[in-house]
């Protein structure tokens, strides 16, 4: 337990790593907002360094997020014969969310793993290494959301206040993304046959959510949007931002998801955090 | 006032052999236990015991040299003292800022400039980057790299990176210094000026622990001495009585 009193830091360790208390839990996530300085700039310097002596820069985001946002409005809409007027935005907007979501999660299984010299080598709290990750990805998000008001301008949709709620629900989608991914990365540092298994649990996710399809075209086995944890984060975030405001119990479904698997986080990280240098 | 007490500290590694770490090995083992089976050992985790029972306090002034065969433990010590390796027995009460003064070029970026990869390296090491701006200007004068800093550092030689990731690790200030073996980076002149720094810093500074096979630079830089042998404490004391105690090659 680290503290500083007077500008002077004081660090006390006692080896006894089982007993876990409030205290320890709040000492153990705090680096979240007192280095995010540290985690924010990194993640930066991640995506700068990406497209460097690049000509678009991170805007390559937006421009390959265009050009899918084009296949599907051109091409692939003949074939599905869907309505592309209200299938296109529903697609796209899914699967920009859903791109934040998943390309996180499969990042977090080699997160630890990779970073592994450097939680050897400095004293930095690793969950800097994950906050950095989903910042970098975060930071994705936020380019390939761009397209959106351009597809809106082609196939308007009507938008009001409620979607400001959306705002809410990207909150409740990244402290998803940020307590999963610590879990995530914290097993597969552990158990290196998890990766693959969770590439595979994200295909799955991807199929059983309504993505490529609206949850109106389903006939039967409704079941599965209902138990679907994804299926909840897409309606609180989607949903408001293309005038679909979700009921009383999908908020409380997508709140309760969240705050059982952040609990299991702050758990996970306070019981293991010290052994991950061991693992990595 | 800085300050270093160790009581009782213990590492023990879990050394994973390859299998461990897989659920088809850990399948198969249970599988042979229910058909009677029994897998031999081979799978489970093995444990290191890199340090046992290792107790000093080290108050301002003391200047530690750790000495010992490779794998007595000195380097998973020092790990131990910035806070890398959590003891696993006993406790560590740690008064003060450490400066890490080893593996001092990890996070670099292949790709980044030498001011880029200035600020990069400052954040890991937990300056905020308001600190990182104060100290660029000492870093980029006693680095001697001049226009280079603008260009990627995978254009630098060897010496001249070598050159960059010193000027930075000797640029945080902090009251214990953690060293495995005496950084001497550079040509001959660049190297004169390290070694100055870094007595300079050793001077400067509250505590010192450092790590090293050379008993000369020892005796002239620390006080006080530990022999680690297969991670037990053979002696400690004054650094003379210390080296007395190694076997003579």
């Amino acid at each position: 337990m680290t503290t500083v009193t007077d500008g002077e830091v004081e660090r006390i360790v006692v080896a006894d790593q089982r007993r876990i208390s409030w205290a320890r839990c709040r000492a153990d996530v705090a680096p979240f907002l007192t280095r995010h300085v540290t985690w924010r700039a990194l993640a930066a310097g991640d995506i700068r360094s990406k497209y460097r002596r690049t000509l678009l820069g991170p805007w390559w985001i937006t421009a390959t997020n265009a050009i899918t946002a084009l296949i599907m409005g051109s091409v692939a809409g003949r074939f599905l014969g869907a309505d592309m007027k209200t299938y296109l935005p529903h697609f796209m907007v899914s699967m920009t969310i859903w791109g934040f979501i998943s390309s996180s999660l499969s990042e977090a299984c080699y997160t630890m793993i990779n970073a592994g010299g450097m939680i050897k080598a400095v004293d930095m709290p690793i969950l800097i290494h994950i906050m950095r990750m989903v910042q970098r990805n975060l930071i994705i998000f936020l380019h390939n959301i761009a397209i959106i008001p351009f597809i809106w301008l082609v196939y308007p949709w009507s938008v009001g206040f409620g979607a400001l709620l959306g705002i809410i629900g990207l909150m409740i989608v990244y402290v998803f993304v940020v307590s999963a991914s610590v879990i995530v990365s914290m097993i597969c540092v552990r158990y290196r046959d998890v990766p693959p298994v969770m590439a595979a649990i994200l295909q799955l996710l991807f199929f059983i959510s309504p993505i490529i399809w609206q949850p109106s075209h389903i006939r039967g086995g409704e079941f599965i949007v209902a138990i679907n944890p994804v299926a909840y984060l897409l309606a609180v975030t989607r949903g408001p931002l293309m005038g679909d405001i979700p009921s009383l119990a999908t908020w409380a479904g997508a709140i309760g998801v969240v705050a059982a698997l952040t609990a299991a986080m702050v758990y996970i990280y306070t019981r293991y955090r010290s052994r991950v240098v061991y693992w990595a | 006032m800085p300050l270093i007490e160790a009581k009782n500290i213990g590492i023990e590694f879990p050394v994973a052999p390859p299998n461990a770490r897989s659920f088809r090995h850990l399948a198969i083992k249970a599988a042979s236990r229910v058909g009677g089976r029994v897998s031999k050992s081979q799978g489970a985790f093995q444990f290191v015991q890199a340090l046992d029972d290792i107790t000093f306090t080290l108050n301002r002034g003391d200047r530690l040299g750790l000495v010992g065969h490779n794998g007595a433990g000195k380097t998973t010590l020092i790990r131990v003292l910035a806070g890398i390796y959590e003891p696993t027995r006993g406790s560590l009460r740690v008064v003060g800022r450490n400066v890490p003064m080893f593996d001092i070029g990890l996070g670099m970026d292949e790709e980044a400039s030498g001011y880029e990869n200035i600020r990069t390296r400052g954040l890991i090491l937990g300056l905020s980057p308001e600190e990182i701006e104060e100290r660029v200007p000492e870093i980029v004068e006693f680095a001697e790299l001049g226009d280079y800093l603008e260009l990627p550092i995978r254009t630098y030689s060897s010496g001249m990176l070598l050159r960059l990731v010193f000027s930075i690790a000797a640029s945080i200030h902090g009251d214990i210094i953690l060293m495995d073996e005496w950084i001497a980076v550079g040509d001959a002149q660049f190297r004169k000026k390290t070694h100055g720094r870094l007595q300079e810093i050793t001077l400067r500074s509250g505590i010192v622990v450092l790590a090293s096979h050379d008993h000369g630079l020892l005796r002239d830089t620390c006080n006080l001495g530990l022999y680690l042998d297969g991670g037990r404490a053979r002696a400690f004391g004054a650094i003379d009585d210390v080296l007395k105690e190694l076997p003579t090659v």
